[in-house]
């Protein structure tokens, strides 16, 4: 062959092979396509979920120990609805006629134990902290929107011997439940159905709710004891009352973990005949009073957290109790 | 050889070293070109100037098409204070909101410039870097770099100037592979190049070789008229070389 073509044959190899390299695109290159965001998991990383928890509850630890208007503007901060509720309440009351569970007093940072999933708002974070004496609290975070940081919605300490099925690992996230979801027993229904059942003196039998853990048990025995000390000369009542907006997490055997409050209220009338009754010192602070003539009204906010199995009665595994109020006549 | 492939030979000699010289000087150019600007460490750098009192959104379409790590630079203007918050893509339009923004999904090589689109209206809000949706974020007076990996793509990356304006945002890639390829580019290029350019000085010499041939023969033929044919032609090789009747006339009597 003659020696140009030769040359025309090395030439074309070149043309190709430049060709390829120019003109094959992206693989070559290292240049692709975004990829597309995934929205059914947790939508921040359990290393930002640790970060907020900390930064939140320590800014509640804060807020508990403040004083005056400085206390004020750190609960607005860190804490909202149930949680701010009740702190406030807390930071009302006298402080020897509080029985509510600091949330936030730990010897160990937060553990993180679950993150809504998905990319909607409101999200949560559930996060566990321990108290000096070893008892656990369980904390629920609350982001209502994007531009509103998260602040403590809720805490209670959980009950002896309780325990909370497994929830989807951190990375997964775990699905927030509407408040009328009908698996097994709307959220809302839920705690109207445990409210009714620790009514005195008339309680409203319920399946959902089991009430033979330590603190039903105790509400319903305090009632009676109560009650039963007044005799003739008055008479009790006990309504515990569901707040609305209660949040409900998807355990990962199906089962629900369900945060509620309640509003108990205790009234004491006299009997018409009665003459006077002389409470209790924490109560005769509250109220100011040292003996009553006519009535009592106790007001107590009751955090309570609810397990809830794919079947059967749910539990009580974590509550908290802080009175808000006390009327005396 | 058949007629058709006698054609095409005679067709690509002559059409392939103009169409190389071409294809070849334009990668030179181009894979040139390529190196100069990408240098030896392979690094892409583009810019956008915003100029913006509202927040910059880089989005995963500038943020995550490359494997390699991106590294963002948020200037301020008037050596004011700069803050760059990386978060996922929902998120960062969730919390940017209706405000002024300016968003960042694309980029030129022909100029090193990244395209942007404005739209929103009002301030960037301030509680942006309060938010609860940053994965990571920093701030500084003047200038801050934040680097994005690839491992949590995609990922979008907002710029905001509180109390002043984002006057630019750089975006870098480095990926040493780009240079050897366009050098390699440059190189094929060069070598079409020159292969092109000795396939059109042989055709020009030949056509030169042909067309001295052809005033050759012609002299010939008309030579032949006169005198007989010319020593040492072979009857019917080429054109102005066949025998004259003349001639053939004589041998055959």
């Amino acid at each position: 062959m003659s020696r140009p073509s030769r040359s025309v044959r090395l030439a074309g190899a070149a043309a190709v092979a430049a060709l390829a390299l120019a003109g094959c695109g992206s693989s070559v290159v290292g240049v692709h396509d975004a990829p597309a965001q995934t929205t059914t998991t947790a939508p921040i990383t359990s290393a930002s979920a640790q970060q907020i928890a900390t930064r939140v509850l320590g800014k509640a630890q804060e807020a508990s120990e403040a004083k005056g208007d400085a206390a004020v503007a750190l609960r607005k901060e860190a804490l909202t609805g149930t949680a701010l509720a009740v702190a406030t309440a807390a930071a009302t009351s006298e402080p020897a006629s509080t029985t509510a569970t600091a949330p936030v007093e730990r010897a160990e940072p937060p553990k993180v134990l679950a993150i809504s999933r998905g990319t909607a708002w409101p999200r949560v974070i559930l996060a566990q902290t321990t108290e000096p004496d070893g008892g656990l609290v369980l904390n629920l975070l609350t982001s209502p929107n994007a531009t509103t940081p998260f602040r403590l919605s809720s805490s209670a300490r959980m009950q002896s011997g309780a325990s909370v099925a497994a929830l989807d690992a951190v990375t997964t996230g775990s699905p927030l439940v509407a408040e009328d979801a009908k698996d097994p027993v709307a959220p809302e229904a839920l705690l109207k159905a445990y409210a009714g059942a620790l009514a005195y003196p008339k309680p409203v039998a319920t399946k959902a709710v089991e009430t033979t853990d330590p603190f039903s048990t105790a509400v319903k025995a305090n009632a009676a004891a109560e009650a039963k000390s007044l005799g003739k000369l008055a008479s009790l009542t006990q309504v515990h009352q569901a707040q609305p907006d209660p949040v409900a997490i998807r355990l990962k055997d199906g089962g629900l973990l369900v945060f509620g409050l309640l509003s108990r209220t205790d009234s004491i009338k006299l009997a018409s005949g009665g003459k006077s009754l002389t409470p209790s010192a924490d109560f005769q602070k509250l109220v100011k009073k040292k003996t009553l003539t006519k009535s009592a009204e106790l007001r107590t906010y009751e955090t309570v957290v609810l397990a809830v199995p794919p079947k059967g009665a749910a539990s009580v595994v974590a509550v908290d109790e802080t009175l808000y109020s006390a009327k005396g006549a | 050889m058949s007629d058709l492939a006698k054609r095409a030979s005679v067709l690509s000699r002559r059409t392939l070293p103009p169409v190389l010289t071409v294809l070849g000087l334009a990668l030179l150019i181009v894979g040139s070109w390529f190196t100069l600007n990408l240098g030896s460490s392979g690094s892409a750098t583009f810019e956008a100037t915003p100029n913006t009192r509202g927040v910059v959104v880089l989005t995963p379409d500038v943020l995550n098409r490359v494997n390699d790590d991106v590294t963002v630079t948020g200037r301020a203007k008037g050596d004011g204070q700069v803050w760059v918050g990386r978060t996922t893509p929902s998120d960062a339009d969730a919390v940017v909101g209706k405000t002024t923004r300016v968003t960042v999904d694309g980029a030129h090589v022909r100029d090193w410039s990244l395209s942007t689109r404005a739209s929103g209206t009002g301030d960037a809000p301030a509680t942006l870097a309060a938010a609860d949706v940053w994965r990571q974020s920093v701030s500084g007076n003047g200038q801050v770099r934040l680097t994005v990996s690839q491992e949590n793509a995609p990922e979008a990356l907002v710029v905001a100037a509180p109390g002043g304006a984002v006057d630019s945002v750089t975006l870098t890639v480095e990926r040493k592979t780009w240079f050897w390829q366009a050098l390699l580019i440059a190189l094929i290029g060069l070598i079409a190049t020159i292969v092109g350019i000795v396939g059109l000085t042989g055709l020009a010499r030949r056509r030169r070789a042909d067309e001295k041939k052809n005033d050759g023969a012609t002299t010939d033929t008309e030579a032949g008229s006169t005198s007989g044919s010319k020593p040492g032609s072979k009857p019917g090789s080429k054109p102005g070389t066949t025998p004259d009747s003349t001639t053939s006339t004589e041998v055959s009597a």
